[in-house]
């Protein structure tokens, strides 16, 4: 009874002083929306990619792919091999291919492009000669089934991605194809569909186009669906064939001997051309990728590409791990999925046995949570450095307060109250500042994370990336931070109210 | 024989005062009947206020008792008790009226009842009734800054009269106020007392309420000097 009564003292002992109650508040209001907001904008982006994860079903997915080149067994052999080639690179083939030095062709690429061997000594690795290497590991059909015996694996899909020109009327496109599994595109969410379906079958020359992508092209999803695009593939003997000529220009021999040059690349090259194929474009949609699994501007059934020779590559490195692998049947990915009560550890430990290099997407989310957490603690060192500054001002204006109102504490006092009740006043009076302050603040935040969201959709949008929420104001985050401003500002209020308590009333009262 | 409202006996406050000692109050004995009017009179630094100060439970003494009749001895309360005599027992009007000034004349008067748990809408209806009584019914939402002195000091007594206390304690109550006003409250006083209330009024102004009273003590240097009673006057017990 008396607290409700003291409330109404103390809510209009602060409404009587408008201005400093609301410049007190106006601190806790910029501390709560400060750490609401960006409490927000990290529980949002990490629900997002979480929601991603699961949507991706990357929680029960392990990408596999083969070793890297030269690595192998003996790790001493790895490292040389790994060191030869990185200078190789560095020294040799980043030159070479500006300036097409046959020198440094030589001392480089060519003889590293050679050198797959796993178990020879190091010396001997990074400049034997091709042909020595043994048993490589592979990642072919062959390895896929044993994959897929494993224990606790529910599915092996197989996942390429290569690089072609996309051809459609006298338009003409460089685009990163991607080839994906029926049963693999069927299972995930890839992306919101503009127009028509993804396919449902992996022999069945289909294509599914980014919006993007048929933007580019001049045409609109609904006027191309149905229509048929012709996929021009980059191949390994292209590749090669095409670095051939560029340094036989270099080299200005006499016209003879490069003819005789050419004869012979193109005899040994005869086998490696080039590929196209004609795909009726089935569906048009947004194609998302993401963490870790980079989707391409077109999506084809698994079989269409099948034993076609193709070569996909972002830097010089992996364009020379790429040429060496001999053409067909072997994969660059695959997506490796396991049920539910697989030990994910235990499966990635048996699969790299096997000497194949493994991507755990739990690793991974794990990772960016610690990442999170890092930035969740920042952004509340940073909120709760602002709250204390705001709750310097709460003791700042209750000890004012309490100064001016002397004469009032000491009339309480001797209308019967005592020093309990009137620490109790002061209490909910800094409490009030406090609350009052917490709860527009939660306004404020919640509102600047809206405004925030709004923005980014709308730059995300204009990116054409997926429209998707970068906020998300909890209600425990919410809840708690209100008790959090609460809590301060009782707790500024501790020492002023106590101060209060133990005035004279005596004193208080005697005339000035 | 007259009902005692209250007695003190032996009552000391000593100041302690940058090392000095200050005996405002040096070994008071005083009796209280119910219904009687009592007039404290002294020089300026006599320990009037002193006293009345402990009377109402604002302080306590440095040594002495004082009893009153239904709560018992003031000296050995919790403050808990203390301040549940201020609220109930005793009513208090000052020199400066005390009134809060950001509150309006109903307001202040309604506090008078806020701590004896009285629900609102009875703390209003009391609080009107006691400033109708007082003639203030047509002043309830002023503040105090809008009111004459004499008009704040019968504010202050409204608040203090509200709860209906035992005993009412005024320390100089005119004191801020011009000679008509002043005759004024003391007739209010008067009318207070004849109606049963038991006062005791500090003052210092001798003729204040002179023929009123049913006692004068007088005061000095901390003590009770001498003790009045007017022939016209017989024992207040007679009355109520
Ligand atoms: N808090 C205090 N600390 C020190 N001395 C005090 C205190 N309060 C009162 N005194 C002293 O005690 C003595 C009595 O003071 P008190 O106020 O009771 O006198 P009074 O009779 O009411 O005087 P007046 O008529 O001027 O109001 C004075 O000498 C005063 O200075
Ligand atoms: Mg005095």
């Amino acid at each position: 009874m008396v607290f409700r009564e003291f409330a109404g003292i103390a809510a209009g002992n602060l409404w009587r002083l408008k201005l400093r109650t609301s410049l007190t508040a106006l601190g806790v209001m910029i501390g709560i929306a400060a750490l609401v907001t960006m409490l927000s904008f990290a529980a949002g982006v990490q629900r997002n990619v979480a929601e991603r994860f699961r949507a991706l079903g990357l929680f029960h997915t392990l990408h596999v792919m083969p070793p890297i080149l030269g690595e192998g067994a003996d790790p001493a052999g790895a490292d040389s091999l790994r060191s030869g080639t990185a200078d190789s690179l560095q020294g040799g083939t980043a030159d070479s291919l500006r300036s097409g030095t046959a020198d440094s062709l030589r001392s480089g690429t060519a003889d590293s492009l050679q050198s797959r061997t796993d178990d020879a000594p190091p010396d001997a690795t990074v400049h034997s000669p091709r042909g020595a290497s043994p048993e490589a590991v592979r990642l072919d059909d062959a390895m896929l089934a044993r994959l897929a015996e494993m224990e606790g694996v529910s599915s092996v899909h197989p996942q390429d991605s290569f690089d072609a020109q996309l051809i459609w009327g006298a338009e003409s496109l460089t685009v990163s194809a991607q080839s994906l599994p029926a049963a693999f595109v069927r299972s995930r969410d890839l992306g919101r569909l503009v127009a028509g379906d993804y396919f449902d079958s992996d022999e069945a020359r289909l294509a599914v186009l980014r919006p993007r992508t048929v933007e580019r092209l001049g045409a609109d999803p609904d006027s191309i669906l149905g229509q048929t695009v012709r996929l021009r593939i980059a191949s390994r003997g292209e590749m090669l064939h095409l670095l051939f000529e560029r340094i036989l220009a270099r080299l200005e021999l006499p016209p003879e001997a490069a003819a005789a040059a050419r004869r012979i690349a193109g005899a040994l090259l005869s086998h490696r051309r080039r590929s196209e194929i004609a795909l009726r474009v089935c569906g048009v949609a947004e194609l998302e990728g993401g963490w870790g699994f980079r989707m391409g501007d077109l999506l084809v059934p698994g079989g269409v590409v099948a034993g076609i020779d193709r070569i996909s590559f972002r830097d010089p490195f992996e364009m020379i791990s790429q040429l060496t692998v001999p053409g067909g049947g072997e994969h660059a990915l695959a997506i490796v999925t396991f049920s539910e009560e697989a030990d994910p550890t235990a499966l990635q430990d048996a699969i790299e046995a096997l000497g194949l290099r493994t991507f755990s997407f739990i690793e991974q989310f794990e990772e960016m949570r610690r990442g999170f957490l890092v930035f969740d603690l920042m952004v509340s060192v940073i909120g709760l450095i602002a709250l204390l500054v705001a709750s310097l001002g709460i003791v700042n204006t209750m000890v004012m307060s309490i100064t001016e109102r002397t004469r009032e504490i000491g009339i309480l006092k001797s209308l019967g109250a005592e020093g309990r009740q009137i620490r109790l006043l002061f209490l909910i009076e800094s409490g009030m500042i406090g609350l009052v302050g917490s709860l527009v603040g939660l306004l404020v935040g919640w509102g600047l994370s809206r405004i925030g969201s709004l923005i980014l959709r709308q730059i995300m949008a204009a990116e054409g990336a997926p429209r998707i929420d970068l906020f998300h104001l909890h209600p425990l985050v919410a809840v708690g931070a209100v008790a959090f401003g609460l809590l301060l500002s009782l707790l500024a209020g501790v020492h002023p109210a106590a101060r209060a308590a133990r005035i004279d009333p005596v004193r208080a009262l005697r005339h000035e | 024989m007259a009902e005692e409202l209250l007695r003190a006996a032996g009552l000391r406050r000593i100041y302690q005062l940058g090392g000095r000692e200050i005996r405002a109050l040096d070994g008071v004995d005083l009796r209280l009947e119910r219904g009687e009017y009592l007039r404290i009179v002294g020089p300026s630094g006599s320990g009037k206020s002193t006293l009345l100060n402990l009377l109402a439970g604002l302080d306590r003494p440095s040594d002495g008792t004082i009893a009153f009749s239904s709560a018992g001895l003031l000296s050995e309360m919790s403050p808990a008790a203390l301040a549940a005599y201020r609220a109930r027992e005793v009513g208090v009007v000052f020199q400066s009226f005390n009134l809060i000034t950001h509150r309006t004349a109903l307001q202040n008067v309604e506090l008078g009842l806020l701590f004896l748990g009285v629900p609102r809408e009875e703390r209003l209806r009391r609080a009107r009734a006691m400033l109708d009584r007082l003639a203030l019914g047509a002043r309830c939402d002023h503040r105090p800054g809008d009111l004459s002195g004499g008009e704040q000091q019968r504010v202050a007594l409204a608040r203090a009269l509200v709860k209906e206390p035992a005993l009412l304690l005024a320390d100089e109550p005119t004191g801020n106020l011009d000679r008509e006003i002043s005759g004024e409250i003391a007739g209010l006083l008067r009318e207070l007392n004849r109606r049963g209330l038991t006062i005791v009024l500090v003052t210092h102004d001798i003729a204040l309420a002179r023929g009123d009273v049913d006692r004068t003590v007088h005061m000095d240097y901390g003590r009770i000097v001498s003790e009045e009673r007017p022939e016209s006057h017989g024992a207040p017990g007679r009355r109520t």
